[in-house]
């Protein structure tokens, strides 16, 4: 069951590489436009020298957002979840967030915020916060109403209950949260980083690769993004198995 | 009875939600370490009514004192185990966590000697369950773990909300003896709500038994079986007389209001 499970998505992702190498070599795409994954591998482990750097970078900002992120949500989501009034104002708020495309203005703030990480920060961070504030407000709002009167029967304080009660309750939203935030996030991390060129991220090198019209530096790039990726929504699956064991989600023959 | 032998002392309490009167005019005393059943049928405001004792709810007339104070009051002093008709357990706790819930918040008005809930659990059968999930556990243990919680508490009165309606009869049947197993070492006030006839007459001292909508007292019954009550009891020609009785009283209390004697 153990290698099973582990074979499985080895033996997916290789047979995607594989079709991928195919395409490319049968099909004659064009060097320029894309490269096939043998040559990408070769390049990264044998002529280049700053990815490592820039991966850390990149990674490293989009983690950073994340949590950042997360606590602004969680702040968000417990007031709309304690008061209507604030729910009604906030959500068009965090509604235009979400839904205003943020590569149209992620260049106006690097030219407002300036060069370098922050700016990489703000948007990264602003884009993540609607998803978590939504999903803290559903999930400390979706607490049992008999498990909240037992702890009031015994005047437990709202922060007792909070604690105790209402946040673990939140963590299987929070959890779904973090997981379409997590591509988000290295989406906008990447590309205002090849807003702001003077970061040395991921994003950088790409936009430098692309203005130089050099295909394999650039699908290098792409390449760490999707290993970020891949090792970010891992290691919240693990996360997930150890915090929710007690959730329906996370038990075995249930699925 | 004075008030000071009281645990809980109702005067004239009523409950109106909008157009619609809940409860009315209901006068009771419990005394302490008593088994006070309320019986009634559904619609009749018997949890409405617990729930003004436990201070969840506000009556719209009348006055309660709950051990010589405000419900609020003994809400805050930690003197109310509740069990609710759920089991309402946090199903990230294991079972021995759960069990310890309550003392671990508003811990200022913790008694000075904490109760062994290891013990508790023991004597529901629940030993070797301490670190299990209560998604591991059936409807009847979790219902025990409820029951545990709320006699952690070492409250003088508990308040119980049809806790075992949900069950199926054969562990109902074995519930009632466990809470009478546990009630009778703890001391405790017990205000239980149900509509079987059978547990009102296994358990109760004494039973009041409420009219449909608005609820009213229609009678109270004193149940004298001699105690410790075992579950031969419910084979008894005695047992079957006090369900017989209090099926008449329910009966005559679910009557139209204008066949009722006031």
């Amino acid at each position: 069951m153990k290698i099973r499970s582990l074979l499985a998505p080895i033996l997916g992702v290789a047979a995607f590489f594989g079709l991928w190498e195919l395409l490319v070599r049968v099909g004659n795409v064009p060097t320029y436009a894309l490269r096939p994954p043998s040559q990408i591998l070769r390049y990264l482990f044998t002529e280049s020298t700053g990815f490592p750097r820039a991966t850390y970078q990149t990674g490293a900002d989009a983690l950073k957002a994340l949590l950042i992120a997360l606590v602004i949500g969680l702040a968000f989501g417990a007031l709309m979840a304690a008061s209507r009034w604030f729910e009604e104002a906030a959500q068009p708020v965090l509604i235009l967030i979400q839904v205003t495309p943020w590569v149209a203005y992620s260049a106006s703030v690097v030219l407002w915020i300036g060069g370098g990480t922050k700016p990489v920060l703000f948007v990264a961070t602003l884009v993540c916060v609607p998803a978590f504030a939504f999903a803290s407000m559903t999930g400390l709002r979706s607490a049992d109403p008999a498990s909240l009167e037992v702890l009031r029967s015994v005047n437990a304080s709202s922060w007792e209950t909070m604690w105790r009660v209402r946040l673990p309750g939140a963590l299987p939203s929070l959890f779904t949260a973090a997981r379409f935030a997590v591509g988000l996030s290295l989406a906008a991390v990447y590309y205002t980083e090849g807003g702001a060129l003077s970061n040395n991220g991921l994003g950088a090198t790409g936009r430098k690769a692309l203005a130089a019209n050099a295909a394999l530096p650039l699908w290098s790039t792409v390449f760490c993004s999707a290993i970020l990726g891949a090792v970010a929504l891992t290691s919240i699956s693990v996360l997930e198995r150890v915090l929710l064991r007690w959730h329906a989600s996370q038990r075995r023959g249930t699925r | 009875m004075s008030a000071e032998t009281a645990a809980i002392r109702l005067t004239g309490v009523g409950k109106r939600f909008g157009q619609l009167l809940a409860l009315s005019d209901i006068s009771l005393t419990v005394r302490p370490g008593e088994f006070f059943t309320l019986l009634g049928p559904s619609g009749s405001g018997k949890t409405t009514l617990l729930r003004i004792i436990a201070g969840l709810e506000k009556p719209s007339a009348g006055e309660v004192v709950v051990e010589g104070g405000s419900p609020a009051d003994a809400r805050r002093r930690k003197l109310l185990g509740w069990v609710p008709q759920s089991p309402a357990l946090l199903p990230w706790r294991t079972v021995a966590a759960n069990v310890q819930l309550l003392t671990q918040v508003n811990r200022s008005a913790n008694p000075a000697t904490p109760v062994d809930t290891s013990a508790l659990l023991a004597r529901v059968g629940l030993a070797g369950f301490e670190d299990a999930l209560p998604h591991e556990l059936s409807g009847g243990m979790q219902q025990r773990v409820a029951l545990v919680r709320a006699f952690a508490l070492g409250a003088p009165i508990l308040l119980m909300d049809e806790p075992f309606a949900a069950l199926d009869e054969i562990t109902r049947f074995e519930m009632r003896h466990l809470l009478l197993d546990l009630w009778q070492s703890s001391g405790a006030a017990v205000v239980f709500v149900t509509h079987s006839l059978a547990e009102a007459a296994y358990l109760s001292d004494r039973v009041a038994v409420l009219t449909a909508r608005p609820g009213r007292v229609a009678a109270i019954h004193d149940i004298a079986s001699p105690r410790p009550r075992m579950p031969e009891l419910e084979d008894t020609p005695e047992f079957f007389a006090n369900v017989t009785a209090l099926r008449d009283s329910l009966r005559i209390a679910m009557a139209p209001e204008s066949s009722v004697a006031r």
